[in-house]
């Protein structure tokens, strides 16, 4: 390379002559510059004063060094005067020209967001042929994946007359028409039908069969490729272990269509023959077979070979894995093929047992190590189990502090040892909930407030350290939540959960205290509940309640004269149960409700009040896999609230008609009975479409029929949004109707809902399961109603509805939703409440 | 418009260099690492560079930015391994680390990161005068991690006989930190909960592992009097041994 270049007026430098050595008296930089030209002296290496040798190394590293950057498309280096050793350099740079903007042209905008992306350019950087050429390859490919074979790009670098030495690239892209399959034919096959080859074919379909409308007709190469793959399984499943694809063919007609044959050899089919076990001490060989479930004379089927032998969660391997045994493996050898038949021998190497030496926690950032690590079924000095490990995963996600899609055990086996190490890596998930929701109703401005920490830390309260900006750490849950209008409405509540009483047993204990205060109105009488709810949840996992939308309700005065209170307290006290299995769980709470009204003329009494103690005890199981997006479990509660049975040991007489309600009803009675199913099945290989069935039912029962309590009762209909609700009812919510339309009224006017049944088919598509955003749709079809009494009871009477809607979870607002549905049947007397409607829903599952 | 504006918009880097050494000796290491941002880049290939990156990482630190000067840390050593300042920036990424570790509660993977470099300080500079300071602060890391391991030996321990025997995972999570940090100052404590586990264990033990669980737990009382005969936990120790050799009576 030619270190420094001789021109007209400058110093002439002899190539051929002996090197002469100079001090750098200056450095200048010449040329088009986007940079500071003291930057770009400094890239050289070279520096005032030093001594270099001309020519030499010194001038050509320089140079190479600037090559290297990347950034210049010329480099010289040139003498611009030599005075005695002192020579004053001139670095002539052309800087390679940078991107001002891409212009995309023939691109639908979210095809030009898929791409922009990936092809790397951003305004302002340097723009290399390399780059532009990538650029190009990488956008024809991009189209090509997605069966349009012609796409043509052309990008042209159009200087920009506004900035020196800055481009535009135009891009061009020109898809033309997807290729798309015209004819689709096989050839060879006696085993399937064409139709049956056709279906097996998932992403090639045939154009203008009507059997294909749902499917796509497009030619994907990469598709095809997997289809002929899974046609060749389909034989092998079937005993065909032989078949092949003899030979396929793709002819492009000039209509943008390809003609596809497929030869196929499909062999004969064969007999699984005898199954023999060699290397097995631990289990005997007839006792694998049995597991195997695989028989002599059954069809030879690869696939469910696999599965049974690996995959299934009652594998045969899993026996193995499920006792230690880390190391084992077992390989199906052919050993024998006679006529149909295949004789099998397993080859089972068990290794040595492994025993658990350390379990590791790692990610968490915030929640206390102690928290992960009692929720652990994998313990040091236990055998390695692999259902364990995979339970302890969907516990963990259960537990809410986690990012669920993202929890991944590691096993690190140390075979000399014989021992494995577990790390589980976790990744914390922000999961507390802040809900501020403000609306207009009545003339008047409602708002409530309510947070909720569900990874609180309170013996770290104190601790002026941990306030960063809440304690945190311990998995409790706390929740606050106030509500008001401001004028004749207020509401507080309080919550705390420790899910671990103790720290020893997962017992947990939940106390919660409310307050609502309602001075009177002059409104004559209205339904319903107008405020969302009061309680967000009685401490179990559920939902947080919220308040969003519909405040209307006609205007009203207020009169202090007029008041409702009502003040509760509760506390429950829940318990794992590992019998009848270790799913179950049994909840037991004691809570009192105080009822104070004073000329209260809309509800029960107008002056006195109403005491409410109740005991309830609950069984669940539940076993669903990841709270925020469930795909498999089920979840079923059997529940009895009752308070004492006061009508067996007082001897009052409640049969005269004229008794007034504050002595009839000081000490509310009734016995409360819920059953609750959800049962979650996915629906496809992917388990991402999953069908949810839901069944529940309750039944309000009474200990003197002159002392019916009138609290409690079941409100059906609408969004079912609440947890507390404003007279102490229950709201259930039936979607396509309006809120609490379903619900049956008694002589004095009041909602008396005593049975319900409900039954429910969802079916929900996730969008995005990442930690920021969980977002899934639904299609569901339900049923239920809600009878006065036991006579007019009808299992068959139920009012159906269907609809659509989408969830969507955030983790700092909870759960957020809107369904719309159709209430297909006429509710009596309430000619508006079925038909099309829409539903909110705040930090609630259906 | 302040000096500092001026200066932030000026092109003569000297001028921005010296500023920016000035800022740094006052400690306003807000300012300092504001201008010596810039003047790495400016300064890339120079002399300079060296100076402007290591102080601009030492004002992140001083900022308390640790996650931030971890990375500057690391990157000086990588590029200028052989820089005068390469010490100290190796000392630093220790210090950085251990400023990070969080409590023992925690994830501990910046308490790792934290030993791993002080180790590489120690080895790659035995003769630092920082030698003795990294030590230190190793020292405390390494306590962090037993004290952590301690308390996943006392959940167990705590957690008794619910869904299985913890008390053998305390003794292994016991057994494991004092192997790997034998010199703890929680070498007590960990002991103890050792015998103590090892006791409740054979006491409730079926039969035919009893007699081999109280011997086993009798050889630990003795290693564990023979260690520590001072201890604190020496009237439990005691009253284990009391026990156990009463139930040990009818194998003789």
């Amino acid at each position: 390379f030619i270190g420094i270049k001789a021109q007209e007026s400058t110093p002439e430098i002899s190539y051929s002559g002996k090197p002469q050595n100079y001090i750098i008296a200056d450095i200048k930089v010449t040329g088009d510059l986007n940079n500071d030209p003291k930057i770009l002296a400094n890239l050289s290496g070279l520096k005032v004063g030093q001594e270099i040798q001309v020519p030499g190394e010194d001038i050509s590293d320089a140079i190479d060094k600037y090559w290297e950057y990347g950034l210049f498309s010329d480099i010289k280096i040139s003498a611009d005067k030599i005075e005695g050793n002192k020579i004053y350099l001139n670095i002539y740079l052309q800087e390679r020209p940078r991107l001002t903007d891409i212009n995309f042209s023939g691109l639908k905008k979210s095809e030009i967001d898929d791409i922009s992306g990936k092809i790397s350019m951003m305004r302002g950087s340097q723009v290399t042929p390399y780059l532009v050429d990538r650029a190009e390859k990488y956008i024809k490919q991009h189209f090509v994946d997605k069966g349009f074979f012609n796409t043509e790009v052309s990008i042209v670098q159009r200087d920009d007359a506004d900035t020196p030495n800055h481009v535009y690239l135009d891009i061009t892209v020109d898809k033309k028409d997807k290729v798309k399959v015209n004819s689709l034919e096989f050839y060879g096959n006696d085993v399937f039908s064409d139709y049956k080859l056709n279906r097996f074919m998932k992403k090639t379909n045939e154009k203008g069969k009507i059997l294909n409308f749902f499917r796509t007709k497009k030619f994907v190469s990469e598709e095809y490729e997997n289809d002929l793959k899974t046609v060749i399984e389909k034989y092998n499943e079937e005993g065909y272990r032989d078949a092949y694809i003899e030979y396929d063919s793709i002819s492009r007609n000039s209509d943008n269509t390809v003609d596809i044959k497929i030869g196929l050899s499909e062999g004969s089919k064969y007999y699984f023959g005898d199954i023999s076990w060699v290397g097995n001490t631990v289990y005997p060989g007839p006792y694998l077979s049995e597991k195997l479930r695989i028989k002599k004379g059954d069809v030879f089927n690869q696939t469910l070979l696999d599965e049974r032998l690996f995959i299934d969660d009652d594998a045969v391997h899993n026996l193995y894995m499920n006792d230690g045994y880390l190391f084992s493996n077992i390989e199906p050898v052919d050993i024998k093929i006679y006529n149909d038949t295949v004789d099998l021998e397993m080859r089972v190497y068990e290794g040595q047992q492994a025993t658990i030496d350390e379990v590791i926690i790692k990610g968490n950032t915030k929640t206390h190590e102690h928290v992960v690590r009692r929720e652990l079924r994998t313990k040091p000095g236990e055998l390695f189990d692999k259902s364990e490990l995979i339970r302890t995963v969907r516990e963990l996600s259960q537990l809410g502090h986690f990012d669920p899609e993202n929890i991944n055990p590691v096993p690190i086996p140390d075979p000399e040892k014989g021992t494995v190490d577990l790390e589980y890596n976790l990744v914390e998930k922000a999961n507390d909930q802040i809900e501020l929701s403000g609306g207009w109703g009545g003339g008047m401005f409602v708002g409530s407030l309510g947070l909720k920490f569900t990874n609180f830390s309170v013996r770290n309260i104190f601790n002026k350290e941990a306030w960063r900006p809440l304690p945190t750490g311990d998995g409790q849950t706390l929740s606050l939540r106030a509500q008001t209008n401001g004028k004749y409405y207020q509401s507080y509540s309080f919550s705390f959960t420790e899910p671990w009483l103790g720290g020893r047993k997962p017992n947990s204990l939940s106390v919660s205290v409310y307050h609502s205060i309602q001075t009177g109105t002059n409104s004559s009488y209205y339904y319903g509940n107008p405020y969302s709810s009061g309680m967000g949840s009685y401490g179990g996992y559920g939902g947080y309640g919220g308040g969003y939308g519909n405040y209307y309700q006609p205007p009203m005065e207020e009169d202090p004269d007029e008041h409702m209170k009502v003040t509760g307290l509760s506390v429950g006290f829940g318990k794992r149960l590992s019998w009848p299995d270790d799913f179950f769980q049994f909840y037991t709470q004691a809570s009192y409700q105080r009822y104070d009204l004073k000329n209260w003329v809309y509800f029960l009494m107008e002056n006195g009040n109403s005491n409410n103690l109740n005991f309830k005890v609950m069984l669940s199981r539940n076993s669903i896999d990841n709270p925020l997006y469930t795909r498999h479990g089920s979840n079923f509660s059997l529940g009895l609230e009752f308070t004492p049975p006061y009508s067996y040991f007082d001897d009052q007489d409640f049969s005269d008609p004229d008794m007034p309600d504050s002595e009839r009803y000081k000490w509310v009675e009734y016995h409360k009975w819920t059953f609750k199913g959800n049962v979650f099945k996915p629906l496809d290989n992917a388990s991402k479409l999953v069908l949810m069935t839901k069944v529940e039912g309750g039944f309000l029962g009474y200990f003197d029929e002159n002392r019916k309590s009138p609290f409690e009762k079941f409100v059906l209909g609408g969004d079912g949004m609440s947890g507390y609700s404003y007279y102490g009812s229950e709201t259930i919510g039936l979607r396509g109707y309006e809120n609490a339309s379903l619900t049956p009224y008694n002589e004095e006017g009041r909602q008396d809902g005593n049975i319900y049944n409900k039954l429910a088919l969802e079916m929900r598509y996730p969008l995005t399961l990442q930690p920021s955003a969980t977002v899934y749709g639904l299609l569901f079809a339900e049923a239920g109603n809600s009878w006065s009494d036991f006579r007019d009871y009808n299992p068959f009477g139920l009012k159906r509805s269907a609809g659509v809607g989408v969830r969507i979870f955030l983790p700092i607002f909870g759960l957020m939703g809107i369904d719309w549905a159709y209430g297909f049947d006429e509710v009596p007397g309430r000619p508006n409440a079925s038909g099309s409607n829409f539903h909110f829903v705040i930090g609630q599952n259906f | 418009c302040s000096e500092y504006q001026k200066i932030l918009k000026s092109t003569d880097y000297d001028l921005k260099y010296e500023k920016a050494l000035e800022y740094y000796e006052e400690g306003d290491y807000m300012r300092a690492s504001t201008l010596l941002q810039e003047l790495i880049s400016v300064f890339m290939g120079t002399d300079r560079a060296e100076e402007a990156h290591i102080k601009y990482a030492n004002s992140l630190f001083n900022m308390r930015d640790y996650i931030s000067s971890v990375h500057f840390f690391r990157e000086f050593v990588d590029k200028y391994p052989n820089s005068d300042y390469a010490e100290d920036a190796q000392f630093m990424i220790g210090a950085s680390y251990f400023e990070l570790s969080p409590k023992a509660r925690l994830d501990q993977t910046d308490t790792n990161n934290g030993i791993e470099a002080f180790q590489l300080f120690t080895s790659l500079y035995p003769n630092s005068p920082k030698v003795d300071e990294a030590l230190d602060m190793m020292d405390e890391l390494r306590e962090k991690l037993v004290y952590k391991s301690y308390l996943s030996a006392k959940l167990y321990y705590h957690l008794g006989t619910y869904m299985g025997n913890n008390y053998k995972s305390a003794v292994i999570t016991a057994r494991n930190s004092l192997d790997e940090f034998p010199d703890t100052k929680y070498r007590e404590e960990l002991s103890f909960l050792i015998l103590d586990s090892l006791y409740i264990q054979a006491v409730n033990s079926v039969e035919e592992k009893e007699e081999d669980r109280l011997r086993m737990t009798l050889d630990e009382y003795y290693a564990f009097i023979n260690e520590f005969p001072e201890s604190s936990y020496m009237k439990n120790a005691n009253e284990i041994f009391e026990d156990v050799t009463s139930m040990l009576n009818k194998y003789n």
